[in-house]
């Protein structure tokens, strides 16, 4: 268990306050090297990284066959990092008007979800792990193994109760991310 | 229909409605200075759908030959400003938004980056005040230095300046501008009033600062250079003792300095450069040396 705080847990926490901290160092170094309109262009750029992030979820429910699930799942975490910082210095810290507040807020809760995805996809993989040895010991053969530990279902559970919060975040922030830039473009 | 849609389209159409409404509150990118504040909810009053903000939307209200001169609404101002018309009447070929913003925010930020001064007509650059009057710090400093800015502060930001002490008249004295600077540490409490800073400080910069206390006596290794072992606080440096730690009886002293011919012997280091106590005899027939030997010679006559 404590292995699973350490390597798992932590990382990812540490992640998501690094991502805070970072906005926050990257925000004030553009205003102290007097470049605070930057973060202005810095919106297109976020939403291109998040945009690409998400060719993971086009080849999760198989709209594309390029790349590999799991290449494609590992760039989604980190241009979904990145992609989030370069977005909250774009936003910086002001209260101009509601719709992208809220949007950025909402982004914020969809990386924290992300980050529990992960935590959580790390602990069913361990409980698997734990299963498969158990299941061994009993001198099953590999197909027998691989037969029960397919009828546990245990990731894809986890992972459809995670992704029923997750989504739906993610459809908040699209939906309030998607208003703020037609509207801008709208009163350019 | 999926959850994740759902959501989706029900926030589109939510924040779409109330950006509708209440566009000054949902879409804004920072508020709107005092001037064009009663338009925070028409944003198309001057944004033009997909093109922006247009030169013409600006001088429909604003028109170049009365800025400065008259409101929008045409009443004259209370404060007419000549120079601003004017900058404005030879700016005809630039677009408002190049150095205006009216938004607070990242726009501000955006169009005061744009304007340079570099782009104003060489007379409207070298008078300041018709567009900064009343702006000049009050401080006695600026007060004296009236209108000429540019002595001392550069076309693209008020910090740092700087000032060519050059050009001011001999009679000057540092106390005339700085007399509120004098540091109120112990070194310079005990300087007189008028004190001469530039015996230690150059006019380009307060520091590094240097004194050359080896013309008047050189520090060694049985002189640490505690400035009140030697000089009485208060009665300035011009005043020192040296009998503070070397015990001489006076009616001594004075024989001592007899035998070599020596009347003026109270002012030690005249002869006495350092701690060294040869060194006034050795250098009384040479060089400086000889100059002070000189001295105690004129002073005996």
């Amino acid at each position: 268990m404590r292995r699973f705080v350490t390597t798992t847990v932590l990382p990812s926490i540490v992640l998501f306050l690094c991502l805070l901290a970072s906005a926050l160092v990257v925000d004030i170094l553009l205003h102290q090297m007097g470049f605070p309109q930057l973060g202005r262009w810095l919106g297109p750029v976020g939403v291109a990284l998040l945009a690409i992030s998400f060719l993971h979820s086009l080849r999760r429910r198989k709209m594309m066959s390029l790349g590999s699930p799991k290449g494609l799942l590992q760039l989604h975490e980190v241009l979904g990092w990145v992609g989030a910082l370069v977005l909250l210095v774009h936003g910086g810290i002001h209260l101009n008007a509601w719709i992208p507040w809220l949007a950025l807020l909402a982004m914020v809760v969809v990386v924290a979800s992300g980050l529990t995805g992960k935590v959580l996809l790390g602990e069913a993989r361990q409980r698997l792990g734990h299963r498969r040895k158990e299941l061994e010991a009993l001198d099953l053969s590999p197909h027998e193994v691989e037969r029960r530990l397919m009828a546990m279902a245990l990731l894809t559970d986890m992972m459809k109760q995670w992704r029923s919060v997750h989504m739906p975040l993610t459809a908040a922030f699209a939906a309030l991310a998607l208003v703020h830039v037609l509207a801008t473009l709208l009163l350019w | 229909m999926n959850r994740s849609v759902l959501t989706f389209l029900i926030l589109v159409a939510a924040s779409t409605v109330a950006a509708w409404l209440l566009p000054g509150a949902m879409v804004q990118p920072g508020r709107l200075l005092d001037g064009h504040r009663e338009l925070a909810n028409r944003c198309t009053a001057c944004h033009e759908p997909l093109v922006g903000v247009t030169v013409e939307r600006c001088t429909a209200c604003h028109a170049p030959a009365e800025i400065g001169l008259r409101g929008s609404k045409g009443g004259e101002l209370e404060h007419a400003r000549p120079a601003v018309q004017g900058l404005h009447q030879r700016n005809q070929d630039h677009a408002c938004m190049e150095c205006h913003a009216e938004h607070a925010g990242r726009l501000g930020q955006a169009a005061a980056a744009r304007f340079t001064h570099q782009r104003l007509p060489e007379d409207i650059r070298q008078d300041c005040a018709a567009c900064h009057g009343g702006q000049e710090p009050a401080d006695e400093l600026h007060r004296k230095a009236g209108s000429a800015c540019a002595h001392c502060h550069g076309l693209d930001a008020w910090t740092p300046a700087t000032f060519d002490h050059s050009t001011l008249s001999r009679t000057e004295s540092c106390q005339s501008c700085h007399a509120k600077d004098r540091p109120v540490d112990e070194l310079h409490r005990n300087l007189a009033a008028d004190g001469a800073c530039d015996a230690c400080h150059a006019t380009q910069a307060w520091r590094p600062a240097r004194y050359d206390h080896a013309r008047y006596f050189r520090f060694d290794g049985h002189h640490p250079a505690h400035c009140a072992d030697c000089h009485e606080p208060g009665k300035g440096y011009e005043s020192y003792s040296c009998t503070g730690c070397h015990a001489h009886r006076p009616a001594r002293m004075a024989a001592e300095h007899r035998e070599e011919g020596i009347a003026n012997w109270q002012n030690c280091v005249r002869c006495h450069r350092s701690g060294d106590e040869d060194e006034a005899g050795e250098g009384r027939g040479h060089g400086e040396g000889r100059e002070r030997g000189e001295g105690h010679g004129e002073d005996d006559d």
